[in-house]
């Protein structure tokens, strides 16, 4: 599968096509300029043949950031789309993803997870999927916003990892691994 | 807390009862089934606000779609401490139809959690030859898994209810009903 970064901080992105055998991963790293007013994206992403979509949100300090995409599939699409948020400090994250499938296709999964790393962080999100055909063989989604929970904590403490590494740990592991 | 619902009959139906938790470990368990064919439309769901401590909540919504159109309209306003939420939404296509899932999940702070999952199934054409290879026709075939896709969520009902409900099911299939 061939693969293509974006690094999605340019402004001017609107549309985003992904074709058929492709890897597509869209980084919103605002660590080094976190946002100054609350600010809204709105992206499409028209989605062709088999393909998966990783898109990683890192937000700290003030960042007020509603993200909208709206995915379109094509007829006979295979997509899976991962939509992950890493909020720290006192800023606030609202995941907007809305996939519409309107030809008949063969699988769409969508899955959301924001990770709340501070008292003061906000996440919301709205995890959309409407339907228009029966001729589908699978379409699912899930969603989730929650800390590290309190087990997986135990767990890495006894071995020596605070929740403050653990939280870098991971937050590290995943860009890797998507990125 | 424990609430049922079911939805059938009219051309349009709107419910989304609005609950405010402010108690400490409460349950909410919320069910709810819907049946819609022809022209109608079924929006489903609840406005769950938790300012409580360690209360758990469960939103659980069946759709059963012949024609028209379902939507499952849910949110979860978690501002209490420790709280947990989950929905789930099942459609069954039986047939076409327009599905819609729009939950919303908005959490205040990092000990409470919220998540959501949704899944969708279709009456196909292999589970119809499946079903003729045992001696059913389609529309029997229909009954039989609409009835057993809700069969679960029937049991939590009183027998005379439950019974009137599988009936009404069946008719509505039949195309018996509007």
């Amino acid at each position: 599968m061939k693969k293509r970064k974006i690094n999605a901080l340019q402004r001017s992105l609107k549309t985003i096509e992904i074709k058929h055998e492709e890897d597509v991963r869209i980084l919103f790293d605002f660590r080094e300029q976190p946002l100054q007013q609350p600010t809204n994206i709105n992206l499409t992403i028209q989605l062709e043949g088999k393909n998966k979509v990783y898109i990683v949100v890192i937000a700290n300090k003030r960042t007020n950031l509603s993200l909208n995409i709206t995915y379109k599939t094509s007829k006979k699409s295979n997509s899976i789309i991962n939509n992950t948020a890493f909020v720290m400090d006192s800023a606030q994250i609202k995941l907007h993803d809305k996939v519409i499938v309107e030809q008949p296709i063969d699988e769409v999964h969508l899955r959301q997870q924001i990770y709340l790393y501070s008292t003061q962080a906000r996440g919301e999100a709205i995890p959309e999927m409407v339907l228009k055909t029966n001729k589908v063989k699978i379409a699912t989604h899930e969603s989730s916003i929650s800390d590290i929970n309190e087990r997986e904590q135990a767990y890495f403490a006894s071995k020596g990892i605070d929740y403050k590494k653990l939280q870098q740990l991971l937050l590290e592991d995943y860009i890797s691994y998507c990125l | 807390l424990e609430w049922i619902d079911l939805n059938l009959g009219s051309k349009k139906t709107i419910k989304k009862p609005n609950i405010h938790i402010k108690g400490k470990e409460t349950k909410l368990q919320m069910k709810s089934i819907a049946l819609t064919v022809h022209n109608q439309a079924h929006k489903t769901g609840a406005y769950v606000k938790d300012i409580g401590k360690k209360n758990r909540i469960a939103i659980i919504s069946k759709s059963l779609l012949k024609g028209g159109k379902s939507i499952f309209d849910n949110t979860f306003y978690m501002a209490g401490k420790k709280g947990e939420a989950r929905s789930e939404c099942d459609t069954f296509f039986l047939d076409q139809g327009i599905s819609e899932t729009q939950p919303q999940l908005i959490v205040k702070n990092n000990t409470s959690t919220a998540s959501h999952e949704a899944k969708t199934s279709f009456f196909d054409t292999q589970i119809e030859e499946y079903l003729m290879t045992k001696g059913l026709n389609r529309e029997e075939g229909l009954k039989l898994l609409s009835i057993g896709y809700v069969e679960d969520e029937l049991a939590y009902l009183p027998l005379d209810i439950a019974v009137e409900f599988k009936k009404l099911i069946e008719i509505e299939i039949e195309g018996g009903i509007g």
